[in-house]
Parts: structure tokens; sequence; C-alpha cells
């Protein structure tokens, strides 16, 4: 579920950051308050466990495997704040050391793992257990909010995706990001959510919290009843609120011919601009004229081609020592 | 039974061993010993097929034991219930919700049908004392209780070899004393013991063999453990004592 | 001495039965990979390290977004040549780890993009593929040539709250640390798989509820840890970088990058 970078226009990008910057500073305050200092260490701890548990391939009916994410698990285990923080603190470990997901589009993926789904599973999981009348109960609301959880996650997601060529177009009104429209974005994101990825998320959360629940019956998080009427608003304006947002900010950048916005929300094949478009979207590093240099001098080109040229050599002559000195390692080894 | 030749492993940084030579026979019964760091854990895991040499051969029962026929799962399972680990650090080996759990998990993969496995995890309850903890979930029993587990747990698989990670770490007087006897017993009954131990107050008259490794994972002596034991200047000069 | 069972006195012939997934191998390779990673972070630290953190961290920010704002390849070539002629002062071994995780990221970006040609919104996509893959460039050249220890102090010299930079060292450790034990779990639940798991989920789960357990305790010996240590909310980092005139040359290039972009059109 993380979005990489390019995925989703810059404006997206922004306008998702600034939606989770609300979430993270409630937490924060609410962490402040709830945890004290002794338990300061818990977010960074927390923080490792929930990276560790996004490692796992999880076993999923049919023989193939799912990764989970984990973020009901924590929500549940640790309170839905001190989960956002730990998830968010996860994620941006997985994009500055191991790019996994993107650093613009760090604001959507806390959206939509640090956010949406620790609360919405959270508050889910609340209202079954409140009305439970046996833990069996409470375990089937739990399968059901983390279930639910994901899979609006990877909705957002998908409408995230889907916007981008409706949003961000360029002068001959081709994608600039993802090319797919909600049409596909949605069932391609959703179908593999709802089959698989949200049952292995639902069976392994609640076989966690039970194991847990049965090892240290005190362990397991009990937040406050009171105040979650105001949370709640917020949740639910924040997610309705962010496509709008999008699709507001990107009618600023966007320049967007609404004829070819026709074309692309019927969903039809507009047959009239692939061919133009294919044409000049293929020539790549091609010569300045066609680019529009606007009075950029030729040489500059040509300083550039030459920069490029010298760095691949570069980077091929290392690479070739790379082989050799591989080489002379292992006779050294054989000769140890 | 256990045949290493010229025996080298490698971490990323470092080097672990250094061409070892080393012949096991079935029923042996060996200590491994060695300061920290000369590589006394990554041969016993290097015997139970958990990593693969760099170079050298590694064969157990005469069968060669690679990285691609490790990669066969068939033949992994095989040889994995055939040479028992312990690690030295008894949470990484408690996964179960009970102490019965625990110890049935494997026969249960074994495919026992229930009154085998109910016999097994009955027999070594029992011959643990675990009787009182049986119900209980391992990760909030004792240090020695948890080693006894973890060590029962691999013993239900009925393996023929022995690995044993330190199995005195962090134990009381006691619970060492009874580790030990527990240990003697099963070589007794004809299972191969190769122990890694710092501990050398409480295995006295365990082992009949000890192979020192030194600081830069070289095999450095294979003899009678009494006649090791007794060369203090050679245990003081190994950094051992 | 007491008695063993017969059973277990006696030599056992078994047959392994069969048993489908592969999710502890799986598993095992990702955790593998994520703390070989985490340990090598130090070393890689000498490529860059006569670099100011910050400045590579903000430097990497801005050449994405330059990257993402782009409508035209005229600025991606200087991108491109921005970010080779940085790869290229790299070790080797850097250059070929950074190439190996951009080609699996890209193949993979690529297969996700393909079939767009098939729904006719191909065009563009050339373009669209040579953003991303500029972007992956950019973050994995900046992970592989910073150390963590580097990017702890970026987060530093930026002003982020010391809370925060605790909370990400703190992080990193635990990482490695629960992880170890994470890849010792896994390593001792697959020898003990000899046969068919009926409850694979459960085993797994047991692993993860401990692995919590475990996490719990050690959050709790950490703050007694500082609490002995007179901890007090503050968290000084000392690593707080300079600056030279390597980084002054980086700035350089980096306001080059930025002025290409505006000369050409903001990226058009």
């Amino acid at each position: 579920m993380h979005i990489p970078d390019n995925y989703l226009g810059p404006a997206t990008c922004a306008v998702m950051a600034v939606a989770v910057v609300p979430a993270w500073v409630v937490s924060a305050k609410k962490v402040a308050k709830e945890l004290s200092r002794e338990k300061v260490p818990l977010l960074g701890i927390g923080a490792a466990f929930s990276f560790l548990i996004m490692m796992l391939n999880v076993p999923v009916p049919g023989g193939t495997t799912a990764h989970a994410v984990g973020g009901t698990l924590l929500a549940v285990l640790l309170g839905p704040y001190a989960a956002c923080i730990s998830i968010s603190t996860a994620l941006l470990i997985q994009a500055l050391v191991f790019g996994d997901g993107g650093i613009l589009s760090f604001g959507a993926n806390c959206f939509n793992m640090a956010f949406v789904i620790p609360f919405l599973g959270y508050f889910i999981y609340k209202f079954a257990k409140d009305r439970a009348r046996s833990r069996r109960g409470e375990y089937i609301g739990l399968a059901i909010a983390s279930y639910i959880a994901i899979n609006f996650a990877a909705l957002c997601g998908a409408i995230e995706f889907g916007l981008q060529p409706l949003v961000a177009r360029d002068t001959a009104g081709l994608p600039l990001y993802c090319p797919y429209p909600l049409s596909v974005s949605i069932p391609a994101m959703l179908i593999p959510h709802l089959t698989l990825a949200g049952v292995a998320e639902a069976a392994f959360t609640v076989a966690i919290v039970a194991f847990v629940a049965k090892a240290s019956p005190g362990i397991v998080y009990v937040g406050s009843p009171v105040k979650t009427k105001p949370l709640y608003a917020l949740v639910v304006a924040l997610v309705v609120a962010s496509p709008l947002g999008l699709l507001a900010a990107g009618s600023a950048w966007g320049e967007w011919a609404p004829d070819a916005i026709k074309g692309v929300v019927t969903g039809g094949k507009s047959l009239g601009f692939v061919p133009a478009g294919l044409e000049k979207g293929f020539r790549f590093p091609a010569p300045m004229q066609d680019y529009g240099l606007k009075g950029l001098p030729d040489i500059l080109g040509y300083i550039l081609s030459a920069v490029l040229g010298v760095a691949v050599f570069i980077i091929a002559y290392k690479l070739l020592g790379l082989l050799k000195k591989g080489g002379k390692d292992d006779a050294m080894k054989a000769g140890a | 039974m256990i045949e290493l030749r010229d025996v080298s492993f490698a971490y990323p940084e470092t080097d672990a061993l250094r061409r070892i030579d080393l012949r096991i026979e079935e029923g042996d019964s060996v200590a491994i010993i060695g300061p920290n760091g000369s590589g006394k854990s990554t041969l016993l895991r290097l015997i139970c097929g958990l990593a693969t040499s760099v170079s050298g051969s590694y064969r157990f029962d005469g069968e060669a034991m690679t990285a691609a026929r490790l990669s066969d799962p068939r033949f992994a399972k095989a040889f994995h219930r055939r040479v028992g680990f312990l690690f030295q650090d008894s949470d990484a080996q408690l996964f179960c919700g009970s102490v019965y759990d625990e110890i049935a998990f494997g026969p249960r993969q074994m495919g026992l049908c229930e009154a085998d496995f109910d016999g097994r995890v009955a027999d070594l309850v029992g011959l643990f004392g675990l009787r009182a903890v049986e119900s209980r979930v391992p990760y909030h029993l004792s240090g020695g209780e948890k080693r006894k587990v973890a060590l029962a747990s691999v013993l239900a698989l009925n393996p023929e070899v022995l690995c044993l990670d330190e199995p005195m770490g962090g134990l009381d007087p006691r619970t060492k004393s009874s580790l030990r006897a527990l240990i003697a017993t099963l070589n007794a009954a004809g299972k191969t013991i190769i122990c890694a131990t710092h501990d050398f107050e409480y295995v006295e008259g365990l082992f009949r063999r000890a192979v020192a490794l030194s600081r830069e994972g070289r095999l450095v002596r294979d003899g009678p453990y009494d006649e090791i034991m007794g060369d203090r200047d050679f245990l003081e000069a190994m950094n051992i004592i | 001495m007491e008695r063993v069972p017969a059973w277990l006195a006696a030599r056992e012939s078994y047959e392994p039965r069969p048993d489908r997934g592969r999710h502890l191998e799986k598993s095992l390779l990702a955790l593998l990979h994520v703390l070989a990673a985490l340990r090598e972070a130090p070393g890689a630290g000498k490529d860059g390290a006569r670099l100011n953190p910050a400045l590579k961290l903000v430097s990497t920010f801005l050449v994405i977004l330059l990257v993402s704002l782009s409508r035209g390849g005229l600025f991606l070539e200087a991108a491109a040549a921005f970010e080779l002629g940085w790869l290229c002062l790299l070790r080797g071994e850097t250059i070929a780890r950074v190439l190996r995780r951009v080609l699996a990221a890209g193949l993979f970006a690529l297969a996700i993009l393909l079939p767009a040609y098939a729904l006719g919104r191909g065009a563009n996509l050339p373009f669209v593929c040579g953003k991303v893959l500029l972007a992956l460039l950019a973050a994995a050249i900046f992970s592989s040539a910073t150390g963590w220890p580097s990017m702890a102090a970026a987060f530093s010299t930026l002003r982020v709250p010391d809370v925060f930079v605790m909370t990400l060292d703190m992080t990193v450790k635990y990482i490695s640390l629960l992880g170890a034990l994470l890849l010792d779990m896994l390593c001792a639940l697959k020898l003990r798989s000899v046969g068919r798991d009926e409850r694979k989920m459960s085993s797994l789960a047991g692993l993860a509820g401990t692995l919590f357990l475990k996490s719990k305790d050690a959050a709790w010996a950490q703050y007694q840890a500082m609490e002995c240590r007179c901890f007090d909310g503050r968290y000084a980092v000392s690593r707080r970088a300079g600056l030279g005139w390597r980084d002054a040359a980086f700035v350089a290039a980096d306001l080059a990058i930025v002025a290409f972009f505006v000369a050409a059109g903001w990226g058009r």
C-alpha cells in the first residue's frame, strides 16, 4: 500500500500532507497527555514493532502470502494516537532508509496507513466491543474493524490515484502522473484488498490480539470513552473533504480542457488524442527545439549531454572495477 | 555422522569460522568451548542447517548439506526433525499459547494422531517436571521453566542430535543441576549432544569430548574433555577461563 | 537418573508431510534484507560523509520536488545529469547497490504502469516512467550514501524537535534489536515446522504477539535505564555537522538545477 513518488502529483501530495497534519498534532498532544514521560520510549519501540510487522508475510487462503499493515492491531494494543505516531515513524524510516514509499507522497501514505487505518479500525472495534456480549463477539468486531479499515485505506489510495488524470494534465491533456482513472484504480486497489489482504489483516489482527490478551490481559489499550464524537466528525470530514480538496487544488494547478475531461470521465477510448500523444511522448532525449527552449542557448544542451556522458562513463568504470575486485577477493579467500 | 571438512563461514563484516575440520559420531557428547566471538553459535547453526558454509563441505549421515539441498522443503523438514537446536534466548523459541501447545507443536506437524502426541506431551511434561505450568503461557514463566519448555518442545520431535547453545545461561544452580542430569540421561539413551558452553561448573562428567575454538574462529584443539579442561595454561591462553 | 520414555530412546523414521506456502522463507528473506541494510548503513556513511547531511536531505527533497513538478523532458534530462553526476562520485559498491535498488523498483513500477497501454492511456508513459525512475534514483542515492546517524543529525540540524529525533533514533535501534529476535523466532519456527502446520496464522501470530510483549518490556526497561541516568525529557543531539567547501559546491549545483528549472519554463 506504500505509494511511491510521481504516482501522485505535487498538488495531491501537498493536500494529503496538509490533511494528515491535524491527525499528527492531535495524536502528539493526546500521547503526551495520556502516556506521560515513562512511555516515551514506547513510541520508538512501537514504531520498530510496526515496522517489523509490515515485513512479515502472512499466509492467505489459497497458498499465497500478503503483507499485513497492522494499523488496527497497533491501535488496539497501544491506542489510536500512539499508533498514528508509531506508524508514521515506521513509514518515515521505510521511505528514507529503504525507499519503500515516496518522499513527496509521505503525507499521503501517512494519511492512508497511519491515520485512516488506526482511527477507523479502533472506532469500529470500540463500537463493536461496547455492544458485544462475549469475548467471541469482541473478536468478530475486531476482525470486521480491521477488514473495513484496511479496505477503506485502499479506497483512499485508489481515489488519490484515480483523481490524477483529472487534476494533473499537461497542455495536450495527457496525464502527468498516475494514468489510471477512478474506474480503473478503484477496482485495481480494492479487489486484492477485499479478497486477500483484508482477510489476512483481519485474521492476523485477531490472532495477535487474542494471544496478547491471553498472555498479558492488562496490556491491551483501554481508551477513554468520552469525546469520541468530535473525533468521529474530524475523521469523516477529513476523509470526505480530501478528494474534494484534491479536485479543487488540482483545478488551480492543472490545465485541462473540458473536452479532454469529457473523454476521460465517460471512459471512452478517445482515439483522437492517443496517436498525437504517443508521438510526443516517445521522443524523450530529443533535440532541444521540440521542448520549447524559449531563448536558452544551445550550448547548455551540449553541456548537459557532456555531463551525462561523463557521469555514465565513470559509473560504468567503477562498476567494472567492482567486478575485477570481486574476482580478486575470491582468489584471496581461496588462498587464505 | 557429522563431518565438516575445511569449513569456513563469514558474516558480511567478519569471518566467523576458518577452515574447521570436525567429525562427530553418533552418541557422542561434545562441548564446544572458546572465548566470546569465537564462532561457537555459528558452528552450531551450521550443523543444524540454519547457515551454510562459504567453503568446505558438511556431510550429515553421508549426505552433502548444501544450500541447494536444504532448499528442498521435504529434505529440509526431514533433516530438521533429526537435528534439534536449542536457542540461547528461550523467548525466540516459544510462541504458543500454552506449554502444552508448545510441546505438542512438533508432533502435531508430524501428523501423529491425538493419542500419540498427547502421550508424548505427557511424557515430556513428566520428564521435565512441568505439570504445574502445563496450561500457562510460556512467555511469563521463569527463565528455568522457559528453558525446559524450549528443550521439551525440541525433544518432542525425537531428534537424533541435540545442538544446545549455552543451555545453562541465566539459570539458577538448582535448575542447572536438573538440566545437566536430563542431558546426561538423553545422551545415555543414545542422543548425540553438541553443546556450546561457557559454564563449566555444572557440566562435570557430562561431556566426553571438547572442541576448542580460538577468537579467530579456528579449531585449535579437539580431544577428551577432562584432558583439555585440566590444561589450565591452555585455557587461560585461550581466554576461556 | 530418570529414564527416558521408550519413543525418545528409539530411532524414528519420518516421511515429512507436504505443506503449501512459503511465508516463513519470504519473511526471513525480507527481514534479513532489512537487518543487512541497517548494518551496512554506518559503512555507507563513508561515501557522502564529508557532506552536511541536512544539505543532502534538503537537496534530495528539492530534486524530487522539481522532477515531480516538471512537465517536459528537458528538465528531466538536467535532473538526470545532476543525479548521475552525484552517483558517479560514490564508490563502486554503493553505485551497484543504488542501481540494483532502482532497477528492482523500476521494474515493479513498469509492471504497474504498462497496462495503461492496453487501456489506451499509454500516451506520455515514458515521461511518467522517467519521473518515477528519477525520484527513485534520488532517494536511493541519498539513503545509500547516508548512514542512519547522519540522517538523524540532518533532522537535528533542521531544528526538528529533539523528542522526534530521539524517537527516530530509538526506532532504528530497536528495529535492529527486535529484528534480530524476530529473525531467531522465524528460524526457530522454521526448524520446528517439520510437517504440515494446520494453524499457520496462529503460529505467526504467536511470534508477533511475543514480539509485542518483548517490545513492551524493552520499552519499560529502556525508560527505567533512562530514569537512572536522570532523563528529564530533553534529548541532546551533539552531531550537528558544520559546512565545508564541498557543501558550498553542492549548494552551487542545487542552485544551478533550480535555475535550470526556472529557465526551462518552470520545468516545461
